[in-house]
């Protein structure tokens, strides 16, 4: 390109001092973006992507916790990182942004239009703003409120805002994570035409190597601060030379992932045994290489290995026999309708109608579908969690104790004040298998449950929030197999997590339902990681099953429109 | 007295407390640890003050109506002679003691009241949601003096009547408080392990309240001490020369034209307390503030 850069920074170095430490966020940083051209900062959280995205738009505080060394320069004027006077006038006018949650940055008390006309100047010039980001009914969704709009219409109308002062640099900051997969796509269609369109730089800030790929001309990919690969993006994506950049790439999730094998590992590496996976999994601090070797093993070996411990004992054989027959999780013709008073008027709304499937003994079925398809409601009822108004869940056929529930966010779903070590006993201590068991005994099962999955008998002691949100996950999940229950219901498990790790938990998840013989019904808006998991993936939508497909043959047999859409969404 | 409580409200609804956090103390602005040191100061000076104080809160010592810084008192003396000095201290500790009495036990019991209500719901939360309401709808002043006069003339009966309406608050409050976190996942994954009853309560729910409540109580002493002195002004406490700080004021109030003393000086130690009681309670908010829940 021969214009020359709107944004250049030259050599950026950020340091945050706390009360007791000092961290380097960034380092060593050099970036340059040309107008109508796209950036994307690829990175797991803690790589520094954020802090460089809240530099280049000056709101990085000043309060003598940051300092920054380095040069931005940003429409041709120079401005020292952090500190310099004139961000507040570059900030919103040269510079705009585009947030992740569109419900928190927009403000609730303001129209549509007037959010708009203020920097439009007027209703019509407001009607081609929309226009431009592909809202059609564009004089309507003036009067509304952003509570009025759907997640995909909030965001276009962020990035109509954000378009709207003529920036040269907008700052997109994971825009599309908080947003359904099926509207994904075509939000960062509006967000790359909208800017180009407008000759406006963008400086796309993901987690998420797909979308990335999908949105930009050019990558970096950043680890701990530093910036690792760069280059076009095509060039990345398919031809990556690092190996952290080779690692995310492994640890993406595709409708073409190999299921045979647990996520991201490299095909040569070979390791021996469970033991080992587990193990090194666990680090998560450790030695990436080492992480991802060690998850080469393969799903049959242990589909061997647990078949071997079925065959040990002739009642064990006999108990075997009965639970194939019959179904780990019994869902028959399930109803729930909520209501609430709008105006004062009864509104209901039909969440389920009347909804009926099996989940056979071992096996594993993903339900996917948008948010308000009912599926995470009928994760609730199956999970014993709320009633349903008619029909019958039933989850007694087998040796397990019913149902466990692992939740989106672990963190938020282990009691804050208790230790692993007292979630985990308290667990086996009301169950059936916990009455005999002594205190010592309850504490040696949940000693030898986290070493099964991947932890450190050492952090017994530790609360929640002294993990990282892949421990956490961990220890939730501990929680729910400590005693093995008959089916374990994933709600979304994966999707607050980062790519590395999301992977490393849905081996891990893999891995227990074949080694501890357990049902696994997976809720998920991702398809491909519900490929990866389940055997029959069913489709929902307005609180029915729609559809029924094995995972095997995915992208071939799904027929109804919304489950096409949903492959569509899944950016390869 | 209307005011406060109505604040008291307003602070239970913005509700942002939580577990205790580690290094409490280093969460703190300068104004706010001199708040601490300051009550600590006040309840030391209050509880010690009248054993080592010389002269009596009660009986005569010295001439009538000595302004302050004469004749050896201080403070001054009061119509009777009585020693200015010790019958603040005095009056500080009774007020203080009532206060802490008063807010432990309308705390305990309105928090109690409040967590059978949210967290059994339904008919127990209706029937005992509704009972708060109705000592809540009469004016609290109103019900307090009723008591008081009710039960006579005494510090206790003015006690009484303040515990009385109290307590409501409380209820509100924590039953707000239960609601809201019973419908955290937290509680949710427990009842899912299987936890129930009791123990779901205890271990899951109620330690995400008591720092609210904590704090809460702090906050409250200091509109306690200002509503005890309230009640005490207009005559329900006990009779002179029992040192009362709200009685001193208003028996002063005929003598303020020549002995300012005798009324201005209760009546900014009744400000004192209610004041660093106050900002304590904010200190401790600050340094209590919510972590993961």
């Amino acid at each position: 390109m021969s214009d020359a850069p709107v944004l250049t920074v030259d050599d950026l170095e950020v340091v945050y001092r706390t009360r007791d430490r000092v961290v380097t966020a960034v380092t060593d940083i050099s970036i340059a973006i040309e107008a109508g051209r796209c950036l994307g900062l690829v990175g797991e959280s803690g790589s520094g992507k954020s802090t460089i995205g809240a530099v280049v738009q000056g709101i990085i505080p000043d309060d003598g916790t940051a300092t920054a060394t380095g040069r931005v320069t940003l429409a041709g004027r120079d401005l020292t990182p952090v500190t310099d006077p004139v961000w507040p006038q570059v900030r919103g006018r040269d510079v705009t942004t585009v947030f992740q949650d569109p419900m928190r940055s927009l403000d609730p008390t303001m129209s549509i239009g007037s959010m708009l006309n203020r920097y439009t100047g007027s209703a019509a010039a407001s009607i081609a703003a929309l226009a431009r980001v592909q809202i059609r009914d564009a004089a309507t969704v003036l009067k509304k409120y952003p509570h009025q709009l759907s997640g995909g219409m909030r965001q276009r109308v962020m990035i109509a805002l954000a378009l709207a002062r003529g920036p040269k640099l907008l700052v997109a900051d994971e825009p599309t994570t908080a947003l359904d997969v099926s509207v994904q796509a075509e939000v960062l269609n509006v967000l790359r035409e909208a800017s180009r369109d407008a000759g406006c730089a963008v400086l796309f800030v993901t987690h998420d190597l797909g979308v990335a790929r999908h949105m930009c001309d050019e990558i970096a990919v950043m680890q701990n601060g530093r910036i690792v690969e760069r280059g076009p993006a095509d060039q990345i994506i398919s031809d990556p030379h690092e190996p952290y950049t080779k690692r995310l790439m492994a640890s993406r999730i595709t409708l073409d992932t190999d299921r045979s094998r647990p996520v991201g590992a490299p095909e040569a590496a070979v390791v021996s045994s469970m033991e080992d996976v587990l193990k090194v999994q666990g680090r998560e601090g450790g030695d990436v290489e080492d992480r991802w070797a060690a998850s080469s093993l393969c799903w049959d070996d242990f589909r061997g290995e647990t078949a071997a411990v079925g065959a040990a004992t002739g009642d064990d054989a006999v108990r075997l026999v009965s639970h194939v027959t019959r179904a780990s999780l019994t869902v028959n013709d399930v109803h729930k309708t909520y209501t609430s008073r709008v105006k004062g008027r009864k509104v209901h709304n039909h969440v389920l109608k009347g909804v009926g499937f099996e989940i056979g003994y071992r096996e594993a079925v993903a339900l996917v579908g948008e948010s308000g398809s009912g599926k995470s409601t009928l994760l609730r009822i199956a999970g014993g969690i709320e009633d349903a108004d008619s029909g019958a869940v039933d989850s007694q056929g087998v040796a397990g104790e019913g149902t466990q529930v692992i939740f989106q966010d672990a963190g938020a779903s282990l009691t804050p004040w208790m230790t692993v070590e007292q979630l985990l006993v308290e667990r086996v201590a009301h169950t059936r298998t916990g009455k005999d068991m002594t205190t010592g005994q309850m504490r040696d099962l949940a000693v030898r449950t986290l070493e099964l999955v991947g932890l450190d008998a050492t952090i017994m002691g530790a609360r929640p929030a002294q993990l990282s949100g892949g421990q956490q996950q961990r220890v939730a999940i501990a929680r729910a197999v400590v005693v093995p229950p008959s089916v374990l219901l994933c709600d979304e498990p994966t999707s607050a997590l980062d790519v590395s790790v999301a992977c490393s938990v849905l081996n891990l998840i893999n891995l227990l339902r074949h080694s501890l013989g357990i049902a696994v019904m997976f809720v998920t808006h991702d398809l491909a990681a519900a490929r990866l998991i389940a055997d029959r993936v069913l489709v929902m939508t307005g609180g029915e099953i729609v559809e029924t497909v094995p995972a095997e043959r995915l992208a071939q047999d799904i027929t109804t429109d919304y489950g096409r859409r949903l492959v569509d969404a899944v950016l390869a | 007295m209307l005011f406060s409580r109505k604040r008291a409200l307003a602070r239970a609804e913005a509700g942002a407390v939580g577990t205790l956090r580690d290094g409490f103390w280093d969460a703190l602005g300068k104004a706010e640890k001199a708040s601490l040191i300051g009550v600590g100061v006040v309840i030391v000076v209050s509880l010690l003050g009248p054993v080592v104080w010389p002269y009596s809160a009660i009986i005569p010592s010295g001439e009538q109506l000595l302004p302050p810084l004469s004749g050896g008192h201080i403070l001054g003396t009061d119509t009777l002679g009585m020693d200015m000095m010790a019958r603040l201290l005095s009056g500080m500790q009774r007020s203080l003691m009532a206060a802490v009495v008063v807010t432990t036990i309308a705390a305990i019991f309105g928090s109690f009241i409040g967590v059978m209500a949210g967290f059994r719901g339904g008919a127990v939360d209706t029937v005992l949601m509704r009972v708060t309401d109705l000592f809540l709808a009469f004016p609290a002043t109103i019900i307090a003096m009723a008591v008081a006069a009710a039960l006579g003339q005494s510090i206790w009966s003015a006690m009484a009547g303040i515990t009385v309406v109290w307590w409501p608050l409380y209820a509100r409050l924590v039953r707000g408080e239960v609601r809201r976190v019973v419908a955290l996942p937290h509680v949710q994954a427990a009842k899912v392990s299987g936890v129930t009853g009791w123990r779901l309560l205890v271990k899951h729910v109620t330690p995400a309240v008591t720092p609210t409540i904590a704090v809460t109580a702090s906050l409250d002493i200091g509109a306690v001490i200002m509503t005890l002195a309230g009640l005490s002004f207009i005559g329900l406490g006990t009779p002179a020369p029992a040192p009362e700080l709200g009685r001193m004021a208003s028996d002063g109030m005929k003598y303020f034209l020549n002995a300012w003393w005798i009324s201005v000086l209760p009546s900014l130690a009744i400000g004192l307390l209610s004041f660093l009681f106050n900002y304590a309670g904010d200190a401790l908010r600050v340094g209590l503030r919510r972590k993961g829940v």
